[in-house]
């Protein structure tokens, strides 16, 4: 099935980005630097990879694309221009929680959210058909949301992210809750999205998708983006020998690299 | 706009499937129809006595002066008019004629269906009010407000919603309508609610419901927004709540003292109050249609201004 719709998303460059938040408990209000200064690129047919602890930033700064939120400074460039409301209806975009209405029946609202990216009427039954038969959950179309498994859920949510054509993937921890064949369709879907030519940006816990994945990571912590490299380029910053057939896992040096300065 | 229709029908659907719009419908349905044919039941022992003309509607001179114990020549006196006079220029003038005449305590059918509509209106508004609130915190826990607001902006989200939800609500006014003329029907012109003027009085009843379900929801949702759990949200919307309120009770309690100027004024012309007030007002004869229009125009003047300060309080809560 054709992902594209309409013109072709090639890059997506973070510039420069920025973000504070304001807490405020009871005896005092404290500012958080959510992000400081988050600079980099994800190229077409590139498979980005995102890690970091919890509460680092990797979600605002997918929220941050997405124009959830807006940052304090610095900007979003695709194919080199300012990013805009067309820019995004043209991403599949998954948000760590389930981000679907759990009383509402599985075709009716993944049809609804694709026809908000822009699709028509025909086309939206016609691609969300097309990923409920192809994730195996047409079956479960006219369930309620919440009847489902945490993995049918997910893969509920991987139609809805993917069911619009997008042109880019932002999902955030896709994996989270996935069974061991769950996590295959997954693992499969988004390859085949990025064979396409297609950019994904993803962020996951789990080092080894990472590693299996990703053709390029960046790892977050505090805000700051500390390493950008791909796999073999993180390996080397972490002084690991290159001599091992079998490449020492990235989960192995997670420890050294998240306090690499 | 495309958006706001797809946001507005998905809201639409969603209430008018659920179990609390249904049962709602059903039994204010039942309520008038039983209620207006009360009358029919007990009419053998003694119940209302409606053979006094609906007096909104009644230009006969001879009624007027029936209903109020005059001679037809004390009524015609009254307003410096001969018979001639009185059944040609009345059809312009009735309403205040008959307004002034303080009629209005002498037709128990209509201070019945005034209350019952005032209550009916304001449980609707509640109910549409708790349905907007508990989705805006539902789509904010689940984080789908974040799919949909990478799609559209806060603004087309907060107006699909609403003109979703006012659309439910209208449906429930159409009930109420068309259960009051099947109580007429039914009764065979005995029930209680016969001689109000269903056609201007549906008028003034649909405009002001629209209105009312468009000033709550608005509110309703900015206002549940800053919450993040179904339980923080009843605290949230409280001052939605008792905005409603107070116009509720000053209606229900001070309604016998509009005809002082300044709480009629207050009652009849000031936003959130005129919602309640004119429909009671105007089934009981004591506000004309030209009044209801004038408070009509103002609460519509209203609404931008309020749309406008729910949409910034939205937006900046419902993703913090």
């Amino acid at each position: 099935m054709d992902f594209s719709f309409g013109y072709d998303i090639m890059e997506i460059e973070l510039k420069n980005i920025s973000k504070q938040f304001k807490t405020s408990s009871k005896d005092s209000e404290k500012i958080v630097q959510a992000l400081d200064d988050v600079s980099f690129k994800i190229k077409e047919g590139e498979v980005f990879g995102f890690v970091g602890a919890n509460g680092a930033g990797k979600s605002t700064t997918m929220r941050i694309i997405m124009g959830v939120l807006n940052p304090d400074s610095g900007s979003i460039l695709v194919n080199g221009e300012k990013i805009n409301r067309n820019d995004r209806q043209k991403m599949g975009y998954m948000p760590s929680e389930r981000g679907l209405y759990p009383k509402m029946k599985v075709y009716e609202q993944i049809k609804f959210l694709t026809e908000i990216h822009g699709l028509s009427s025909k086309d939206a039954k016609k691609q969300t058909n097309f990923w409920l038969k192809k994730l195996d959950i047409t079956q479960h179309k006219d369930k309620l949301l919440q009847t489902l498994s945490t993995g049918n859920q997910q893969k509920a949510q991987l139609v809805a992210t993917l069911a619009p054509k997008p042109e880019v993937l932002i999902l955030d921890e896709p994996f989270r809750g996935l069974d061991p064949i769950a996590v295959k369709v997954m693992v499969n879907t988004i390859k085949d999205f990025a064979n396409e030519n297609k950019p994904v940006l993803f962020s996951s816990h789990q080092l080894e998708l990472i590693d299996k994945l990703a053709d390029k990571v960046s790892i977050i912590k505090d805000g700051k983006i500390i390493i950008n490299g791909t796999p073999k380029q993180l390996r080397e910053k972490a002084n690991v020998s290159q001599t091992k057939t079998i490449p020492t896992p990235l989960s192995d040096i997670f420890g050294d690299l998240i306090n690499f300065n | 706009m495309r958006n706001i229709l797809l946001v507005a029908k998905r809201e639409f659907k969603t209430r008018i499937f659920s179990k609390s719009f249904i049962f709602s419908t059903i039994v204010f349905a039942i309520l008038i129809v039983a209620i207006g044919g009360i009358n029919v039941i007990i009419s053998n022992g003694g119940g209302f006595d409606n053979s006094i003309p609906n007096l909104m509607m009644d230009t006969n001179t001879k009624a007027i002066a029936d209903a109020n114990n005059q001679a037809e020549d004390e009524v015609l006196q009254q307003h410096g008019l001969t018979k001639e006079q009185f059944n040609t220029e009345i059809s312009s003038k009735s309403e205040e004629i008959i307004a002034g005449l303080n009629l209005k305590e002498n037709n128990p059918g209509n201070i019945t269906f005034s209350f019952m509509i005032l209550i009916l209106m304001f449980m609707s508004i509640v109910l549409s009010g708790n349905q907007m609130s508990s989705g805006v915190v539902e789509e904010k826990s689940n984080s789908i407000v974040e799919i949909l607001l990478s799609a559209m902006s806060s603004f087309q989200l907060l107006s699909g919603k609403i003109i979703g939800l006012a659309c439910a609500g209208l449906i429930q006014i159409i009930v109420i309508l068309i259960a009051l003329v099947s109580s007429i029907e039914i009764s065979g012109g005995e029930s209680i609610f016969n001689g109000i003027p269903i056609d201007t009085f549906g008028f003034v009843l649909i405009m002001f419901a629209i209105v009312g379900y468009i000033s709550f929801s608005s509110l309703y949702a900015a206002f549940a927004s800053t919450a993040n759990s179904p339980t923080e949200a009843q605290t949230a919307v409280t001052p939605v709540a008792i905005l409603m309120l107070i116009p509720f009770y000053a209606t229900l309690f001070l309604q016998g003292a509009s005809n002082n100027p300044i709480i009629g004024g207050i009652l009849h012309y000031c936003p959130f109050f005129s919602i309640f007030s004119i429909p009671l007002d105007y089934a009981k004869g004591v506000v004309t249609l030209n009044q209801s229009l004038i408070s009509l125009a103002i609460s519509i003047i209203a609404i931008p201004i309020i749309f406008w300060f729910a949409s910034k309080l939205y937006k900046r809560s419902v993703l913090s």
